[in-house]
């Protein structure tokens, strides 16, 4: 299967091959690539016109949503007034409507007058200005060719832009180490860009920069970097952005850092498509492509080999990079800077020291501790496994999940709550200094959450928080009492039970809801708790722990086998947050039932699903009874708030049961996974085929289906010994789908850079099952099933007419 | 060691650590991000950038 190519996003429109300014640090002049020299000086209108239409094909292909493009030098202004008009509404003409075009124009300033800035408002263009700081650093290297400064008309443009906030994009500042940081930066930071982007000057281990210090570059931005967080991050600076929110598993905010795949292409004025613009640095003809807008289209530019070379993310990295403990952030830096004659572009940057020494400061100076998840574990949750250790881990996140929702929830509605609430959040913050063991037993319960979210969303039933400070005083042992919640005419204690205090409404499943204008707090009864043992005004006492010494009390009874328990969970309120109806109370003949389906479903996941074991163990906690399913079908499901929880009906057989089990739980592994860390853009409102769905999914959708299947063609695939037939059918089918859906997230150009890992390595388990030899009967009956599924589907989704 | 013998390195979630935060001082500026990001339906979708614009070419 081959890979989807990476669709360009960004488009640098040379408009103009020549500058007014000769500045001595010019990548297009000053270094090795001299191509400029043969070009035209200005890109005719056909050439123009092409790039439209071959970025407008280009969108559509790969349906982008958006494009940036930037006209571009030498110097853009030198093109004039009418010219950049025009090329503004032929880019508009073809892209507005089929897609949002972010269109700038990046310039140094000197031309830019009042007749530019209304064209560019006219055209919605956007302006970035490149200034290297105050005048002293300025006129350093930004001067004419016959000496003099350029400092006064830049700082004459970014005046127009600041009276015109609409056009104004940003300032571009390149670092010189002799510069005076702070003076740079304040001169930059007064101008109140909208950001700003510093870039480190062009440079290679064959032309090494100036460095009058091993890390002079680091010293220089961390003196910078010192100032802007003391300023609360203000202006934004890029570099310092993209470090901060790739050391957080975001993206990247430019080329020049991190692992994001190359999305920039380059139409010089010549119409020749060509790779990024610093590569002009590294030797003459290195952005070369060969390709020309009127001949090439954007897609055989994406598959040249130079473009493919700097989108292998980290499998295209040095030894080094690889190996460094900064290169989510750092990426092994600029392309351009890695170049060295003879082993090319294999080496970390040229500046590796600075780039190293500069993330390990940013991320040290903003890490308030946060959840982190090894690179391993993630690669093993994302290949559709994960064991113990790697399920420890989101676990463990689970928890400070609960506690701020919990804190939340009380923060919200403690006020309403009266003395009551206060009670119990004193109960339950008390518990957990001198019983945390007790108090995380009773917040692990999967429910909780559910509560927790419900309550924050809806501010109903916040009385519960009493119930779940008397299930932790219950296992803490210790003496309270407090008035607790009244749910369908009983008290429910989360992870332990249910207490009919109204027996006339014993047995019901759907509760009735009991915040109302007449009670606005609920019914409550008050509970006495002292050495384990509850005690209700009128008679009741009772250990929940010890079952069948109160007719009116339910327990959480337990399922287990192996060595492994888990609680079956018909007791309490809020399991109610399936896509399927939950059962009421089960019967101890229901209960028996599946203590022996369970028993056989974990001997037999052991047995053959042995990878799947040891995460399930840490995991799952509640299996919950759903209602029984309509004739003929499998019903099961999870909660994304339900962390721990798997839902279903008894199944026919015990295989079923297994195969429910490892289902679901790769979508409680997931949202677990979901829940910390971002994998994709959850603004992207597209929807998506889904091989097994009749209906178009959202990403998160696909993402999680594809992901659940992973098991289940797993199950399938181990079952062919046991239940050749069938097992082989569903196995191809499954493998198939499955891929395809792989495919199909990988291409959405949704995923973020630790999603588009993430789905890498889903691919590379289901790409191991796809050389597994099947009959060709069972594969074909796959590929037409897959075919007829397609079909209907299209059929079905395809607008009318 | 990896699937794939690559580095062993954390990726770090801007998810607050609260495990060893006493519950009685779990404020607001330690929920509130967490809150937006677990609840759906908050009133701005969150988005996160995947294809971000770079000016330093
Ligand atoms: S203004 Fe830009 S294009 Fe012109 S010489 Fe200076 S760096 Fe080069
Ligand atoms: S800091 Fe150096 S070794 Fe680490 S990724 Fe960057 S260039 Fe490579």
């Amino acid at each position: 299967m081959s890979r989807p190519l990476t669709p360009f996003r960004q488009f640098v429109l040379k408009v103009h091959s020549r500058c007014d300014l000769a500045c001595d640090h010019c990548y297009v002049y000053e270094h090795a690539d001299q191509s400029w020299r043969g070009r035209p000086k200005v890109i005719s209108d056909e050439t123009v016109s092409w790039t439209a239409v071959r970025i407008a094909e280009h969108v559509k292909a790969h349906a982008l949503n958006r494009v940036h493009v930037v006209m571009h030098g030498g110097e853009p202004l030198l093109a004039g007034p009418d010219r950049l008009d025009r090329i503004a509404a032929e880019l508009r003409g073809h892209l507005d409507g089929i897609c949002a075009l972010d269109l700038r124009v990046h310039t140094n300033g000197v031309l830019l007058d009042e007749r530019f800035c209304e064209v560019f408002a006219a055209r919605g263009v956007k302006v970035g200005v490149s200034l290297d700081g105050d005048r002293a650093a300025n006129d350093r290297h930004r001067r004419f060719a016959d000496g003099r400064s350029s400092h006064a008309q830049a700082l004459r443009a970014v005046e127009l832009l600041r009276a015109r906030p609409e056009l104004y994009a940003g300032l571009l500042c390149t670092v010189d180490v002799a510069n005076d940081p702070v003076a740079v930066y304040r001169a930059l930071a007064e101008l109140e860009p909208p950001r700003i982007d510093f870039l480190l000057p062009h440079a290679t281990w064959d032309v090494p920069p100036p460095r009058p210090a091993p890390a002079a570059y680091a010293d220089w931005l961390i003196e910078i970097f010192e100032l802007w967080a003391a300023d609360g991050g203000a202006p934004p600076v890029r570099m310092f952005e993209s470090i901060i929110s790739t050391a957080r598993g975001g993206s990247s905010l430019t080329e020049s850092l991190g692992l994001q795949p190359s999305d920039l292409v380059v139409i010089e004025t010549d119409g020749s498509y060509e790779q990024a613009d610093s590569l002009k640095t590294a030797f003459d003809g290195a952005p070369a492509t060969g390709l020309h807008v009127l001949r090439d289209t954007l897609d055989e530019v994406a598959r040249h080999t130079g473009v493919l070379a700097r989108q292998r993310g980290l499998a295209g990295l040095c030894g080094q990079c690889r190996a460094c403990p900064v290169v989510d952030s750092c990426g092994g830096g600029l392309y351009a800077h890695r170049y060295r004659s003879g082993s090319g572009f294999a080496n970390p940057s040229v500046y590796c020291a600075d780039l190293l020494k500069l993330i390990t400061h940013v991320r040290g100076r903003t890490s308030e501790p946060t959840h982190t998840l090894p690179s391993a574990a993630l690669d093993a949750l994302a290949s559709g496994f994960g064991g113990g250790n790697e399920v420890t881990h989101l676990a463990e996140s689970q928890r400070s999940l609960r506690r701020a929702l919990l804190a939340a929830v009380n923060a919200a509605t403690g006020p309403a709550g009266g003395a009551v609430q206060e009670r119990a959040w004193e109960l339950i913050t008390g518990l957990d200094g001198t019983h945390p063991g007790a108090v995380e037993a009773v917040l692990a319960h999967p429910y909780v959450r559910v509560w927790a979210a419900g309550c924050l969303r809806d501010g109903r039933h916040a009385g519960h928080l009493a119930n779940i400070a008397v299930a932790a005083a219950v296992r803490a042992g210790v003496t309270a009492a407090l008035d607790v919640r009244v749910l369908g005419g009983a008290v429910h204690l989360p992870s332990l039970g249910v207490l009919d205090v109204d027996p006339a409404a014993a047995g019901r499943t759907a509760w009735p809801e009991t915040d109302s204008a007449a009670h606005p707090a609920g019914r409550t009864v008050r509970l006495e708790v002292s050495g384990g043992r509850i005690a209700l005004d009128g008679g009741v006492d009772l250990d929940p722990l010890a079952p069948g010494e109160w007719p009116g009390w339910h327990p959480v009874r337990r399922l287990s086998a192996g060595g492994f328990s888990v609680g079956l969970e018909d007791t309490d309120p809020f399991r109610d947050c399936h896509q399927w109806p939950a059962a009421g109370r089960l019967t101890d003949d229901r209960v028996a039932a599946w203590q022996r389906a369970f028993a056989e479903a974990w001997a037999l996941i052991e047995s053959e699903l042995p990878a799947y074991a040891p995460g399930l163990r840490v995991g799952l906690s509640v299996l919950t009874p759903l209602a029984p399913a309509p004739e003929g079908r499998e019903v099961s499901s999870t909660a994304r708030h339900a962390f721990g929880a798997v839902a279903a009906a008894l199944p026919d057989g015990p295989a079923t049961l297994a195969l429910l089990i490892v289902h679901e739980f790769q979508h409680v592994k997931l949202g677990a996974v979901l829940d910390i860390l971002d994998l994709y853009d959850e603004g992207d409102t597209r929807r998506f085929y889904a091989p097994w769905r009749d209906d178009p999914r959202p990403l998160e959708g696909l993402l999680q289906g594809t992901y659940a299947h992973i098991a289940v063609t797993d199950f399938w695939r181990v079952r062919r010994h046991a239940d050749p037939g069938r097992a082989e059918a569903q196995f191809a089918r499954w493998r198939r789908d499955t891929a395809e859906a792989i495919e199909t997230l990988a291409a959405s150009g949704a995923l973020t850079p630790l999603g588009g890992r993430f789905v890498t390595e889903m691919r590379r388990s289901v790409a191991a099952w796809l050389d597994e030899p099947v009959s060709a009967a069972a594969e074909a009956e796959a590929a037409r099933s897959a075919r007829v599924h397609r079909e209907r589907w299209t059929a079905a989704v395809s607008p009318r007419s | 060691m990896n699937a794939s013998g690559e580095k062993q390195t954390d990726v770090t979630s801007d998810v607050r650590d609260l495990r060893d935060v006493p519950l009685s001082l779990v404020g607001r500026a330690d929920f509130d991000g967490i809150v937006r990001r677990i609840l759906p339906g908050s009133p701005e979708v969150r988005r996160v950038p995947v294809a971000a614009f770079n000016s330093s070419i």
